[in-house]
This record gives C-alpha cells, sequence and structure tokens, in this order.
C-alpha cells in the first residue's frame, strides 16, 4: 500500500470522510475501503462514526452518519447488520464491532442531528409518486426530495411505514421511530396518503398519465399457503396478518399452545409475539436444520433465550380439527430443501412420524410479489428482461419504476432502502433526460477495496453487551433492547481497528495544498513528494 | 461502457480562472442559458491558481497608465510579434475587472493615498498590482456555481463535436471510471490551459512542474483538430524559480531588495525583474545554480516576504525550505530553470483569437491560457473568459440546437477501445511520460535547429503507435493519461513544426536557432501559425502582424 511518504494521515484524527480524495485537483488519492463499509448495502461510513464516538466526538460522529442515512434510529435497531460479519475485528477475537447498536447510540443521543431533514433546494416543478411506504418507499422520498422534486406517498395501510409499522413487532421497532422518520419526510414536504391501495383507490393507468414518474415499492406481497388441508380451519393464522393485527392493535385470542410453521424472519417474529402475549407453550417447526434458518441468526438466539421450542427438519403434511378444538399437525421429516438445481422443492418422507397438537397454528413461510394491479405487460420477466432492470430499478415502462421486497422477495430493511435510494438516482435521471446507466458502480474509481489491514494496534478488549429487558418482563409493546450508555459505546468504539483510509495512490500530486486545507479535523498532511524534497 | 448524454446552450472545457469568469459571465447575462462546465479535477480548486496570486499581472489603472502605453510595453517584451486588438481591450477591460474583483471581496492593498501598489514587471511601465487573496480560486469558482453552472468534474475534454464546420458540443471522459461524457452545445469555450506538463523538470518526477501539471494542452489540440489555428507554438518557455521545487519568487523578492548572485557572489540581478536575459546568460555560461539573496534585508521586510510566500500563491514551500534546513536571514535559495511549457499567458502560444474571443471555428471561442493573447496571464485568463462569456452568449441566441451526430462520439469510443484493449501491452504509461517528455527536453527545446526537431517529429510517430498498442491501461485513471500523453505529444509536434518554420532566432532562449541565430525581422516580423489538415498533417504557415489598434482608441 503506497502510503505516508508523500500524504501523512493522522490515523488517530481521521475520520474517513474522503473530502481529501474529492478535492484533490490531480486526483492523486483513493480511499483505501473499510470492510464494514464495503459490506453496507448503503456503504454507509460506519468506520467514521464509530471511530469518532471513540473520540468522544458524538455531535460529528452523528452529522457523519446522518450524511448517509436519515434513518438511523429504525436502522439502528433492526438492521441486521452485514457489517458486523466482515468486520475486520472478527479475526482479532471473533467478535465483530457493534456497529449496530453504536449507530443506536447516536440516534438516541443526538436525535436533532440523526432526524435532521434534509436540505431542500430549488423546486424541479417535476412530480413523483410513490406507491408504498416502507423502507424502500420511504429511502426513495427522502432522496427524490432532497433533489427538488415533489414527492407523495400513498399506502394502503391506516399509517405509512409498510413492515416497519406493521410487520416489524414492537418490542424490536416501537411505532414512534417510523413516525418520527414521517414525521421528518413531512417537514421536507413529502405529502403521505394513507388508505389508498393498488388497484383499489389508486389505478396505475392513471397515475402513470398524471404523474412524471412513479415509484412501486409495496413490499413482499400476500403470504404463501402451504396448500395442504386443514389450512382455512379457524385457529389457523397467517404469520404477517398476525404480526399486522397486533401492531394495529387488534390482537386475536391465541390461546394457551401455538405452533409456528416456517423458518424465516417473520415466523421467528411471530413466536416471539405469541410468546410475550402470554402463550405459555410455543413451538416452531421449519424445513431446514437449525444453522441453516433463514431467519437472523440474533433473533433465533432471542426465540431461544425466551423458551421458543425449535423443531427443525420438519414438513407439515395436513393439518387436522381434534375433538377437543385444538388443532393436530401431521409432520414428516424434511430429508432435503433444495433439489439439485438448488430450488426451493423440499422432499419429505412418505410417512407422518409426529402429529403433535395446539391451539393454534400460525403459518408464516414466506411471500409472493402481487404485481396483479401492474399494467400487465410489465408484471413479470420477459423475453425482453426481468420485471425491473437489476442496475436501473426501471420497469419496461419507462416512467414506471419499481424498489424494496417487491422486486427481490423478502430481504431486510437497509437492503430496501438501498434500493430505494438506487430507484430514486433513477428518477431522478430520468426526470432531468440524463441517461440512467453510467456511472452506477458505487465504486466510481475511487476505492480500493483489497488491501492488507493492521491489527497491531487493536485493543484487548470483549464487545459490549447490550443491556435488555430480562425475559419475565417482556410485552408486545416495550422495547426488549436498550441503548448503550456514553462509557459503553465509547468503550465499544475503541474496539475498532480503524481499516480503511485514504492513500496517496496514483502519484500526481502537485503539492497545492486543497487536500489539507480542506480536512475538518486536520489529519492530512502534504509531504513534498520525495523527488522534489 | 455507459455513456453520460447532457445538452447546454454553452459548454466551457475548463474550469479554472478563464473558464469560471465565463461560466459566471455567461449566466451574469442570462440566467436562462444552461451553461455545463467539463472539469477534468475539482472544481473549487482545479487549475493554474489553485488557491490565489500575489498580484494582478497587468492593469491598466486609470490617471496612471493607458491600454496604449500597455500595448507599446508588450510589444516591446514580445520582441514585436504582437497582434494589438486583443491585447488593447484586454488593458482596457483590466480595471473594471479589478473593481469586479474588489467587490466580491478580493483584497488589493492600497498606500495611504488610496492608490495601489504597483510594480515594474514589463519593459516599460508598472501594470503589476498587488492583490492578496489566497481563496482567489474559491471566489471565482463559488460564483459560477451559485449562478447554476452545471459543473461535471472529473472530466476530461477530447475532442470537439462540429456540425458542418461548426463547434457543436464536446467529447470527454471521466478520468476514475473511463466513462464516455458527451456534451451537445451551441457553443464552445475553451479554457482548458496551456501544456504545463511538457518538457520533464530536472527533479524528473512527472507532476513537479511549476505550473497546473494537469494542463496537457487538450485545449490546443481540441482546437487544432476542429480546425481553429494555433500560433506562437515555437515558443517555448522556461523561466528560473526555485531549484527543484519549480515555486516562484522573484518578483517577490527581487523588487523588495533581494539580490540574485551567481556562484562568483556577482549580482545578476537587483529592485527590476522584467529582463531575465543576464540571467539565462549567466547560466548558459555556467555561472550557475544562481542564489536568490535576502538575508541584508531589514527584519520586516523579510518577515514580509516570508508572510506573501508562506500564504498566497504556493504556501507549501515553507516546507521545503524547513525540509532543506534554509534560513532565509542566513541561506541563500538556489535557482535553476525549471521544465520548459507551451503557454498562452505565461507566454505566447495558443489558439489565435481576436478581440472577441473568436476562434474562427463558428461557436468556438477560446480564452485563457489555451489562447494566444501574447502574456496576458490572469488579467487575460479573465477579461478574455468574460468576452469569450458575452460573444457566446449573444450567438446562441440565434442559434438552432446542434444536430447530433453520433459517428464523432463512436470515432473516440473506437480509439478508447483501442487503448484499454488488451494485447501484449507491457509498457508502463509513467514511462512511456517520462522518455517522451525527456526527449521533447533533448529535441523540441532551445537550443534548437533543423536536424534535432527532424529526430522529434520521427519520435512522435513511435510514441503515437506505442500509446495506442504497448501500454496497458488498467482503469479510467490510467486511460486518462494516455489520452493526456497524446496531447503533450501533439503540442510538441506542432511547437516542433512551428519552429521548423520560424528560421531565425527570436525572444533569447524561448526560439533560440543553432542554425539560424540571427533575428530575421525581414520575414520573420510575423506570426508562424499551425493548422491541422483533414488527414492529421500538421502545417506551418505565416500571417501578418495587426499592428493597429482599434479604431478610436479609447472608449
Amino acid at each position: 500500500m503506497r502510503s505516508d511518504v508523500n500524504i501523512f494521515i493522522k490515523r488517530d484524527k481521521c475520520y474517513v470522510c474522503g473530502i481529501c480524495i474529492e478535492r484533490c485537483i490531480m486526483d492523486n488519492l483513493r480511499m483505501y475501503l473499510a470492510p464494514c463499509r464495503q459490506a453496507c448495502p448503503i456503504h454507509m461510513n460506519c468506520q467514521g462514526y464509530v471511530r469518532l464516538i471513540a473520540q468522544g466526538k458524538e455531535e460529528e460522529g452523528g452529522k457523519e452518519m446522518r450524511k448517509d442515512l436519515p434513518f438511523s434510529g429504525i436502522v439502528g435497531r433492526v438492521c441486521h447488520h452485514p457489517c458486523e460479519e466482515k468486520c475486520e475485528r472478527r479475526e482479532e477475537d471473533g467478535q465483530p464491532v457493534h456497529i449496530r447498536a453504536l449507530k443506536r447510540y447516536l440516534a438516541e443521543s443526538r436525535p436533532e442531528i440523526a432526524l435532521e431533514p434534509g436540505l431542500l433546494p430549488r423546486e424541479t416543478g417535476k412530480r413523483v409518486a410513490i406507491v408504498g411506504s416502507g423502507p424502500a418507499g420511504l429511502m426513495a422520498a427522502y432522496e427524490l426530495a432532497v433533489k427538488g422534486h415533489g414527492v407523495t406517498v400513498f399506502d394502503s395501510a391506516s399509517e405509512p411505514g409498510g413492515m416497519l409499522r406493521f410487520g416489524i413487532p414492537a418490542f424490536r421497532l416501537p411505532a414512534e421511530e417510523t413516525a418520527k422518520a414521517v414525521h421528518m419526510l413531512e417537514r421536507m414536504k413529502v405529502v403521505f396518503q394513507t388508505g389508498r391501495a393498488l388497484g383499489k383507490e389508486l389505478d396505475i393507468e392513471k397515475i402513470e398519465r398524471d404523474w412524471d414518474a412513479l415509484l412501486v415499492a409495496t413490499g413482499g406481497g400476500p403470504a404463501l399457503r402451504l396448500g395442504i388441508p386443514g389450512e382455512d380451519l379457524p385457529g389457523v393464522f397467517q404469520g404477517l396478518d398476525l404480526l399486522r393485527r397486533v401492531r394495529a392493535g387488534q390482537t386475536p385470542k391465541i390461546g394457551r399452545s401455538v405452533l409456528i410453521i416456517g423458518g424465516g424472519n417473520t415466523a421467528v417474529d411471530a413466536a416471539l409475539t405469541c410468546r410475550k402475549l402470554g402463550v405459555e407453550e410455543v413451538g416452531l417447526v421449519c424445513l431446514e436444520e437449525r444453522s441453516k434458518m433463514p431467519a437472523f441468526p440474533a433473533e433465533i438466539e432471542e426465540a431461544l433465550e425466551e423458551g421458543i421450542k425449535i423443531h427443525d427438519c420438519w414438513g407439515p403434511r395436513r393439518i387436522v380439527r381434534n375433538a377437543n378444538g385444538t388443532l393436530a399437525v401431521d409432520l414428516s421429516r424434511c430429508l432435503a430443501v433444495f433439489d439439485e438445481q438448488g430450488r426451493f422443492c423440499p422432499s419429505l418422507e412418505e410417512t407422518c412420524s409426529h402429529s403433535p397438537s395446539w391451539e393454534a397454528i400460525v403459518v408464516a413461510i414466506g411471500q409472493k410479489p402481487d404485481r396483479a394491479a401492474l399494467p400487465t405487460e410489465i408484471q413479470g420477466a420477459s423475453s425482453s428482461g426481468p420485471f425491473a432492470d437489476p442496475m436501473t430499478l426501471q420497469t419496461r415502462r419507462p416512467k414506471i419504476f419499481a424498489a424494496g421486497d417487491l422486486v427481490s422477495g423478502p430481504k431486510s430493511v437497509i437492503e430496501a432502502m438501498a434500493q430505494g435510494r438506487e430507484a430514486a438516482i433513477s428518477i431522478d435521471r430520468f426526470l432531468t433526460g440524463e441517461t440512467l446507466r453510467w456511472g452506477r458502480a458505487y465504486w466510481d474509481g475511487t476505492c480500493i477495496t483489497e488491501f492488507p489491514i493492521d491489527r497491531s494496534g487493536a485493543m484487548i478488549r470483549a464487545r459490549a453487551v447490550l443491556s435488555r429487558l430480562p425475559v419475565g418482563r417482556r410485552d408486545v409493546r416495550t422495547e426488549v433492547e436498550k441503548t448503550l450508555d456514553l462509557k459503553a459505546a465509547r468503550e465499544e468504539a475503541e474496539r475498532c481497528l480503524n481499516c480503511g483510509r485514504p492513500g496517496e495512490f496514483n502519484q500526481t500530486c502537485w503539492y497545492c495544498l486543497p487536500c489539507e486545507i480542506e480536512c475538518p479535523v486536520e489529519a492530512l498532511e502534504v509531504r513534498i513528494p520525495y523527488l522534489v524534497r | 461502457m455507459e455513456t453520460r448524454t447532457l445538452n447546454a446552450d454553452i459548454l466551457i472545457i475548463g474550469g479554472g480562472s478563464a473558464g469560471c469568469m465565463a461560466a459566471n459571465r455567461a449566466l451574469e447575462i442570462n440566467p436562462t442559458l444552461r451553461v455545463v462546465i467539463f472539469e477534468k479535477g475539482d472544481i473549487k480548486y482545479s487549475g493554474s491558481i489553485a488557491r490565489g496570486m500575489d498580484a494582478l499581472n497587468i492593469v491598466a489603472i486609470p490617471n496612471f497608465t493607458t491600454p496604449e502605453l500597455y500595448v507599446e510595453s508588450n510589444t516591446l517584451a514580445c520582441d514585436g510579434i504582437l497582434d494589438a486588438p486583443p491585447s488593447y481591450e484586454m488593458a482596457r477591460r483590466s480595471f473594471p475587472l479589478l473593481k469586479k474583483l474588489e467587490g466580491w471581496g478580493v483584497y488589493f492593498p492600497q498606500d495611504e493615498k488610496g492608490n495601489y501598489r504597483t510594480l515594474q514587471y514589463h519593459p516599460v511601465g508598472n501594470f503589476l498590482t498587488a492583490m492578496e487573496e489566497p481563496d482567489l480560486k474559491v471566489i471565482i469558482y463559488q460564483k459560477a456555481a451559485e449562478k447554476g453552472s452545471f459543473i461535471v468534474n472529473r472530466t476530461m475534454g477530447l475532442r470537439l463535436l462540429l456540425d458542418d464546420g461548426r463547434a457543436a458540443g464536446a467529447v470527454g471522459m471521466n478520468v476514475r471510471t473511463g466513462e464516455l461524457v458527451v456534451c451537445r452545445a451551441k457553443a464552445v469555450i475553451l479554457a482548458a490551459g496551456g501544456t504545463a506538463r511538457f518538457g520533464l523538470p530536472n527533479s524528473g518526477y512527472l507532476y513537479g512542474t511549476f505550473d497546473y501539471p494537469g494542463n496537457t494542452g487538450d485545449g490546443f489540440v481540441m482546437g487544432a483538430e476542429a480546425g481553429a489555428n494555433l500560433t506562437g507554438m515555437e515558443y517555448v518557455r522556461r523561466v528560473n524559480l526555485i531549484k527543484d521545487v519549480n515555486i516562484p519568487l522573484l518578483a517577490i523578492t527581487i523588487t523588495r531588495g533581494g539580490r540574485m548572485m551567481d556562484i562568483f557572489d556577482e549580482i545578476v540581478m537587483e529592485w527590476a525583474c522584467h529582463d531575465m536575459s543576464k540571467a539565462t546568460q549567466a547560466f548558459a555560461a555556467g555561472r550557475g545554480p544562481l542564489r536568490i539573496r535576502i538575508s541584508h534585508l531589514p527584519k520586516e521586510v523579510i518577515e514580509e516576504i516570508e508572510g506573501i510566500l508562506f500564504s498566497t500563491e504556493r504556501p507549501v514551500q515553507e516546507r521545503f525550505f524547513k525540509g532543506r534546513k534554509i534560513d532565509f536571514r542566513k541561506d541563500d535559495i538556489e535557482l535553476w530553470p525549471t521544465e520548459h511549457q507551451l503557454c498562452g499567458g505565461h507566454g505566447m502560444c495558443g489558439l489565435v483569437v481576436n478581440e472577441k474571443a473568436e476562434t474562427g471555428v463558428p461557436g468556438l471561442y477560446a480564452a485563457g491560457d489555451v489562447s494566444c493573447v501574447a502574456k496576458g496571464h490572469l488579467t487575460g485568463a479573465f477579461v478574455f473568459g468574460e468576452i469569450a462569456a458575452e460573444e457566446a452568449a449573444r450567438f446562441v441566441d440565434s442559434q438552432p440546437p446542434p444536430r447530433p451526430d453520433d459517428g464523432q462520439v463512436a470515432a473516440v469510443r473506437k480509439i478508447m477501445e483501442i487503448r484499454s484493449g488488451g494485447g501484449d501491452k507491457r509498457v508502463d504509461g509513467r514511462d512511456l511520460e517520462y522518455k517522451m517528455r525527456r526527449l521533447i527536453n533533448d529535441y523540441v527545446v532551445s537550443p534548437k535547429n533543423s536536424y534535432k526537431l527532424n529526430r522529434w517529429l520521427e519520435w512522435a510517430e513511435r510514441f503515437s503507435r506505442e500509446i495506442d498498442e504497448e501500454v496497458a491501461a488498467g482503469n479510467g485513471h490510467e486511460l486518462s493519461k494516455l489520452f493526456e500523453v497524446e496531447h503533450i505529444l501533439k503540442c510538441a509536434t506542432y511547437s516542433a513544426t512551428a519552429s521548423l518554420e520560424r528560421r531565425e532566432s527570436r525572444w533569447g532562449n524561448a526560439h533560440l536557432r543553432t542554425d539560424f541565430l540571427k533575428k530575421d525581422n525581414e520575414n520573420f516580423l510575423c506570426h508562424v501559425d499551425i493548422r491541422c489538415g483533414k488527414d492529421g498533417e500538421v502545417k506551418a504557415s505565416r500571417r501578418a502582424l495587426i499592428r493597429d489598434l482599434p479604431a478610436g482608441g479609447a472608449q
């Protein structure tokens, strides 16, 4: 790695904001990009805000975090943290830096920074309709508003937020967090109209005519059905529907025991919700092996912590009503989940070796995107391409774009937000008459992704443990997890290895000094190139 | 590879002094214009000014100096080779320019009587006016940006688009990603600077030039290949600056009492620094390195000099002197000739323009170091940036949008494919640049003769092939360097061709021919122009001087 002969970086001050690289008039500098940033779907400067916390600069940390993300209160609670999966700290002691918790810490301790509305430029006069106010729609609304376009967000539910408001349980993400994000957008002149569903109150052809562009971000769609006998018996609930009703304050009666069928996040959230509602016996069956369940590992841990019994490698054959009103589920061993081509094609044993009984069943086996309300010719993939272009997220009708679970199937909040951002970039270019496809690679030529990382300065310290409500005191409405306090946050942030840095990659320095002048923390010193000095 | 397509009323290539002033002026005149700026670096600090300058080189201050005197003085400085009208127009507008900059917050020191501080830099007349503004570039960039210019950073101009011989925009490339950027425009202002990265500096460091190394003659090549004429390309300039680091200090020190000494401690220059011939002779006779001594000056003067040198134009020199353990109170500062450059502002090279910044190609204007308003320096860049904008704004009013011709864009794309393509390419681009610029030092600069100049033309063909066939370009940055090197190469060929045509010696070391040692006013009191034929052939011709001032003189 070329470094420090010509451009010397004071590593204890630098928080990799990247301004030096942007200002260098000779394009001398490149950013050696920390693995956490590479892994983040929106490439946040997580190294930066973590380092600023370690330096005791929460205000600057909040601002750096806010530059990349207007929804840190939400993401700091529910993100599945791909950053932590790649954190170099794992190489040191197996325990990644608690980046998500540090993000939440900043959002909580500096709310006025975290929720600062974006600056609005001159209005362009263009109007964009967004259908769906989940993470993808909210992020797109933000990005389009800061470009000066007029944005209205429609949602079929009674309040905005999509899965944030009616999917993810309140004990993970309180309603206030989503409301604060919506309120911030409203201060940016984004208009929300609830109770408007595509195909009912909203006609897509009319929106396409009346608006300058349209983004459809309506989510992963209705629940998949098992397709087994007994699925419609009373006492059989649908996972997403159960979560939605609980969040809307319309909790149904479950009983004393419930079996969740499914291995993903919705299944685990449904199990945890039932537990917190007081259901004594909560079991979960899934086709996959424990280690291969699609649900986030942290959520599975939480389920086990609360006494939920997970029975892996089982598939349901039929549901039958017992004489006493309980439901029996005939289960067969699952031999394989995928076929040789990797397609989802579970193969079950012929015999049903297990038939436990439960007062209620919750089916949570996935979703199927609902594109029925879209114009027929763009509803699915065709010979001319997929539903939405993977790079630009434009459909085959130029004014219509799509983002989030509707495009990718159920994924995560942060991935949906990343898609929302990309769709907004495409829409902005579409509205200003620019080509959509240039310069879309994140790296834009300024990042180096492979480089040796120096772990020699690593602080020896165990990872912070977030304090959480004791199991017995948990309920459906109260947040289980608490945020870090100042001391714990700083100590956790000090565990960061500070992997990334700017470097003098191209050897074109003219020692003119703008990089040094522009560095906000005087972390950069220009040394005259060796051949000259 | 994707292409970015833009449309503009006026496309400005180069976001430096001339370019930013042009953008600001165009939008002052008509705020509805769509003005696009291609900037190779990042516009906030880019260009020859980077930070600031310690003087505005030419100001004809009312009741003190006149534009007529300036034309007379500059004609002497250019040894007769000067068209009067553009220089006159520049001098005529120079004081209003100063007032405009002052209005923007640029500081011009005045004495107790309210007079601006001036120094003599020209053969006659004190036109150099002190200016203390380290943030000059930022100020003029902000003016251009606030008014709504559409700035495209990291974009290098490669070729002008033409619609039936009329300028219709340009093709550029993103120097990081290698993607093409095409801008169709009704008028184009070339403001891409000179060829600052021309000869190899003595340090051997490719970017250790005294003038902004991002300037690689892009504008010279784009203009010439679009049908505009170049002139003065035989004027190849070098100056004597701080050895190795190539930073100026002569005007600042000599005019305050500093002395230039040779190795025998004889004083070569004192008080006045507009005539460099003694210094050049001293170096030629082996009495160098020359040294600047200011240790004899009063403490306050030394501190004043340090204050200016370490703050305004190249503040990094403070580090240089510290690293070399040089204390002005005890030690001398070594001087050495810098590398050679081709420049319309510092020197006499550039696209031919009249007093309206017109190049002769309809819709194509040029301003700043890329144009020849001989020795116009910063004043020329600012004034002609404004003139170009005024003329372009008037021109576009009556113009239909240009018609697209994808054949021209496709031709550039093809070259990019060749240069980024694989094959047996093993030569490092930096090595090719080093070798080429070393050979420019060997063959293209004074002392010149027809043997050397023709040797260069042979080498040029070889390098041209090697750029396409032997150098690997692994990313956008390396690819953009190949284009820069190609532009430097072509400028060297323009220069050698013009030098072959001017069969005399003139301007001291800028054009000294050992096979034609005498000045020949009978045959060569004229311009030597360069023209590119459609087939790519470079031809030289002579053109008569325009001696007369515009009718009516001062207005």
